[in-house]
């Protein structure tokens, strides 16, 4: 197997809470919380992973993590076996090129002042990576890889001018001027109607499949990147509480929680309602993260041991297949 | 130029490029265009002083014998370099202080917001005279300090702008490019910022002409050129009321009132190009709809939409068919799911069922009956008696509607007392009631909205709309926002309330699989038809219109995670554009000639089961396989 791009070690991120003045006054020290929770994460050229929670799970924070828009506050990111600590701002920023993001909102992250073309050209212009013609070529070769043929076409449109799906193309084509290694897709189909999502699916996972750019594909919605990930990690609370082969994770989840957040997902079979599983309340605050397991107070199937030892991951069938439950070590 | 041309195209816009235009060019050419020069020694005679309009003055002289209508030419000089100018000076203050207080925001942000606000509070004129009266009467001076106290406006507007641009989603893309600061300022919130701006600066040039008049006329102008508040201060300390000559009082006033208005006229046009508002104004009454009188019997189902027909009335008066002879029906305790598309018309045909268009929207045909009842022929107080109380409505992203200054349950007395003639203590129990219907603990009720997580929020908008038990709720994307585990759990409450109250509930939503697991009866929209409605099985197993096949190809479906998805190649028509023939025809991969030219009728299937296609016409057999 080919080396990972791109490794997470034992990540974890901690926001400080701002004091509010009746915690000063009663003398009570800062609660930090822990958005992400030693998380590891390896990611190889052409996989597409798809990280899977809901929201205040860490999924969006890992993904900054991985854009280097923060810096963990313990572990190790190594980019192609290097660890980004080490590197100078010069290092860091190259590396960093290697990184694209691409964003949920293709109505919203368009600037409606810029033209495709300047859109597009705007990364290799801010790394000063092409000037002139080389500029003007790399523009079409990356409007022509996500898909906007002929790319002389789109270079002058407005993206007012342009469909919902054709803008998330740009978005995907300006993430692919650098000619990025890995592409972190932050809910890219969320906002786009049922009709067109697959394109932008199909388009995202054929560059990893013809190109071997790694995908992270960050998601609440399970249905939607079952068919397009190969592997899946399940986020609650900070921690990745299942990881594995995407058709093993849907078919024999282990960690309670994914059951549950399977069962809740609406399937178009009106002849087959299905029992779901529906966990009452949300989400706890990750500022006060339950004792033991943290997924103990919500579990359906809690007992004694999860509200004192906490689980890690462990493996749970088939190979690579781990999730951090108690029910699954034994 | 883009923004010349629409300037032009504005009407009051027009008269100020004109207005403002006749002053430049008299500004510009007054050595041509004035008939003395005002510069000039002259060797006034008794009858030179005051001197009333003549052949040879047209708008007669001054006290010292001057000809009046060329100190006007010459004054405009003046007026336009000061206000210019001092707009000028104003504009990059102001626009540097706006910019670097709204991108950088925080302390250096909040220390630059509260210099602007003294500025602000102290009152301009008054310094005015301090500063002008200590450094010199120049104009030079006088345009510096109009300048450097004229900017506070523009530093609020500019930070205003500012800090809503650097929200956008566009500047994190460009951050995450890995942009600087600088760049990000340059090339994504300036030039956002840059129309407001000019806008702005124009409003900016009245004042500082009016300022400059002012001070002027109370003797502080520069002594050495001609200006209007300047000949407007020595007609009045040099006896001109007195002396009867009205020209020499009249005429800088309208000068400035000329010059002044035309400004302002431009810098409103300006801004109504850069923020343009709807074509109808919200405060116009709706247009009362056409009653079409019934045929046969009234509907006796809780909620009936008999051939409605919208549209919408554009500024320059065209009219866009959002919503084509739709008809449908709800039964009472039942759930119908109203599918389709972003831009299909299913907001847009709900809205006009309760009769809540936004401006612009015109119920052009049709009719819509609750329980028998036609709502298009209510007056103005029936139709807001049956808005809450018999058919409800639960708005997409509707945890924001509530009203954050209000605890929760003061919002739900408050709507059932609009609509019931009950006491506080009573009202109150039954909002108790209704909050823990939700699953709300009733001691929480007297929270806030933001005391309350997005859950909570969406499921106290549920109690608020079932304040009144209607007969019908219609919940319009009422998950969309929310988290999968959330989503389920607010869509069990709806279901569960709706079978325990008998209601008929509409669910407005994109999403299929929603409509299959929790709806009786769907009705899939396509650019504001009906294409196909049924009951949700039957539909869902063997759908009979393209569309819904094609859509819910494109759906996925956990049960075969492996099944690729296939998309549905194009976009909906813009109302706008509507094709001649059916609407899904430059889309549908079965249509054949009939589909380009003649619109389809719906052909019924089964029980209360249609799809408007000519599929369906061809010999049995032909049709979807």
């Amino acid at each position: 197997m080919a080396d990972p791009v791109l490794q997470l070690d034992d990540v974890s991120v901690t926001f400080g809470r701002p004091r509010s003045l009746s915690d000063v006054i009663a003398r009570r020290p800062r609660s930090d919380v822990r958005a992400v929770d030693e998380v590891s994460l390896e990611l190889r050229p052409g996989e597409v992973l798809a990280v899977v929670g809901e929201s205040g799970c860490g999924k969006t924070t890992t993904a900054n993590v991985i854009m280097g828009l923060l810096s963990p506050s313990a572990g190790r990111v190594l980019i192609r076996g290097e660890n980004l600590a080490g590197l100078s701002g010069g290092e860091l920023r190259r590396s960093r090129r290697k990184m694209q993001m691409v964003f949920q909102d293709p109505y919203e992250s368009l600037n409606p002042r810029m033209t495709v073309g300047q859109i597009v050209a705007e990364p290799l212009q801010v790394h000063r990576a092409a000037t002139g013609p080389e500029l003007v070529r790399r523009v079409a070769i990356a409007l022509d890889r996500a898909g906007l043929r002929p790319p002389e076409r789109y270079l002058g449109v407005r993206p007012n001018e342009l469909s919902g799906g054709q803008r998330q193309r740009v978005v995907i084509a300006s993430a692919l001027a650098l000619e990025p290694d890995v592409l972190v897709a932050d809910e890219p189909v969320s906002m786009l109607d049922v009709s067109i999502r697959a394109d932008i699916l199909n388009l995202l996972a054929s560059l990893a499949r013809d190109q071997g750019i790694a995908v992270v594909m960050i998601t609440h919605d399970m249905s939607t990147v079952a068919a397009y990930s190969d592997r899946i990690a399940v986020m609650y609370l900070g921690r990745i509480v299942e990881t594995g082969p995407t058709l093993s994770v849907l078919t024999t989840p282990s960690h309670p929680y994914t059951r549950a957040l399977l069962s809740v997902v609406p399937v178009p079979h009106p002849s087959q309602r299905k029992p779901r599983i529906i966990l009452s309340g949300e989400t706890p605050d990750p500022g006060r993260i339950p004792a033991g397991c943290r997924f103990n107070p919500r579990c359906p199937l809690v007992f004694d041991r999860c509200r004192v030892d906490d689980p890690r991951l462990m493996p749970a069938g088939s190979p690579g297949h781990d999730a951090a439950c108690w029910l699954v070590g034994g | 130029m883009n923004f010349g041309r629409k300037l032009w195209a504005h009407r009051l816009g027009r008269i100020g490029v004109i207005m403002l235009g006749v002053s430049v060019v008299l500004a510009i050419f007054a050595p041509v265009l004035a008939p003395y020069d005002p510069e000039e020694n002259i060797r006034p005679t008794i009858d030179d002083i005051y001197a009333g309009p003549s052949s040879e003055h047209p708008l007669g002289t001054d006290d010292a014998g001057y000809d009046v209508l060329s100190l006007l030419i010459y004054g405009s000089r003046v007026s336009l370099v000061v206000g210019f100018a001092g707009a000028i000076i104003a504009l990059f203050i102001g626009g540097l202080i706006g910019l670097v207080a709204g991108f950088r925001g925080g302390k250096l942000g909040n220390g630059l917001m509260r210099f602007t606000d003294f500025f602000l509070v102290i009152p301009d004129l008054a310094l005015q005279i301090v500063i002008v009266a200590i450094i010199g009467q120049s104009l030079q001076n006088i345009i510096l300090v109009i300048g450097a106290l004229g900017w506070t406006t523009t530093a609020r507007l500019v930070r205003a702008q500012t800090l809503s641009v650097r929200e956008r989603k566009f500047v994190t893309r460009a951050r995450a490019v890995g942009g600087s600061d600088f760049y990000i300022l340059r090339r994504h919130v300036f030039p956002q910022v840059l129309p407001l701006m000019l806008a702005n600066t124009v409003l900016t040039v009245s004042l500082a002409i009016l300022a400059e008049s002012t001070l002027a006329f109370i003797g502080l102008g520069d002594p050495t050129v001609v200006s209007w508040g300047q000949m407007l201060n020595f007609a009045f300390n040099r006896g001109a009321v007195s002396a009867g000559a009205w020209w020499a009082l009249i005429t800088p006033g309208f000068a400035i009132v000329w010059v002044v208005l035309g400004v302002t006229l431009v810098g409103n046009a300006l801004e109504d190009i850069v923020n343009p508002r709807q074509g109808r104004h919200h405060l116009e009454p709706e247009p009362i709809p056409r009653v079409v009188p019934l045929v046969g019997a009234a509907p006796t189902s809780a909620l009936a939409m008999r051939n409605l027909v919208v549209e919408f009335v554009g500024a320059d008066g065209t009219r866009s068919r959002a919503v084509d002879d739709v008809t449908f029906e709800v039964d009472k305790g039942e759930a119908l799911g109203l599918v389709g598309e972003s831009g299909c018309g299913k907001t847009t045909t709900m809205l006009a069922a309760l009769r809540l268009l936004p401006p612009g929207g015109e119920i052009a045909d049709g009719s819509v009956y609750l329980h028998g009842e036609n709502v298009l022929a209510l007056d103005e107080d029936s139709l807001r008696e049956t808005r809450w109380t018999r058919m409800a409505l639960v708005f997409q992203g509707a945890m924001n509607a509530l009203n954050p200054v209000r605890s929760v349950q003061d919002q739900i007395v408050e709507a059932i007392r609009a609509h019931a003639d009950i006491g506080q203590a009573e009202a109150r129990v039954r909002a108790i009631e209704l909050l823990e219907l939700v699953g709300i603990d009733g001691d929480r009720g007297s929270e806030y909205p933001h005391q309350f997580s997005g859950g909570m929020r969406q499921r106290a908008m549920i109690a608020l709309a079932l304040a009144c038990d209607p007969e019908v709720i219609v919940a319009d994307e009422p998950t969309t926002a929310l988290d999968v585990m959330i989503q389920a759990q607010v869509m069990e409450l709806l279901d569960r309330l709706r079978r325990q109250l008998g209601m008929g509930m509409v669910l407005i939503t994109h999403d299929l699989a929603l409509v299959a697991e929790t709806c009786d009866r769907v009705v899939v929209m396509y650019g504001g038809i009906v294409a196909e409605q049924g009951p949700v099985t039957e539909v869902f197993a063997a759908p009979k219109h393209p569309y819904t096949k094609l859509l819910l190809e494109a759906f996925p479906d956990l049960e075969e995670p492996e099944r690729p998805l296939i998309s549905i190649p194009g976009s909906p028509p813009r109302l706008d554009q509507l094709p001649p023939g059916c609407r899904f025809a430059p889309r549908c991969p079965y249509a054949f000639d009939r589909c380009h030219v003649e619109k389809p009728p719906a052909y019924p299937i089964g029980d209360r089961w249609e799809a408007a296609c000519f599929l369906l016409d061809l010999p049995v057999g032909a049709a979807l396989g």
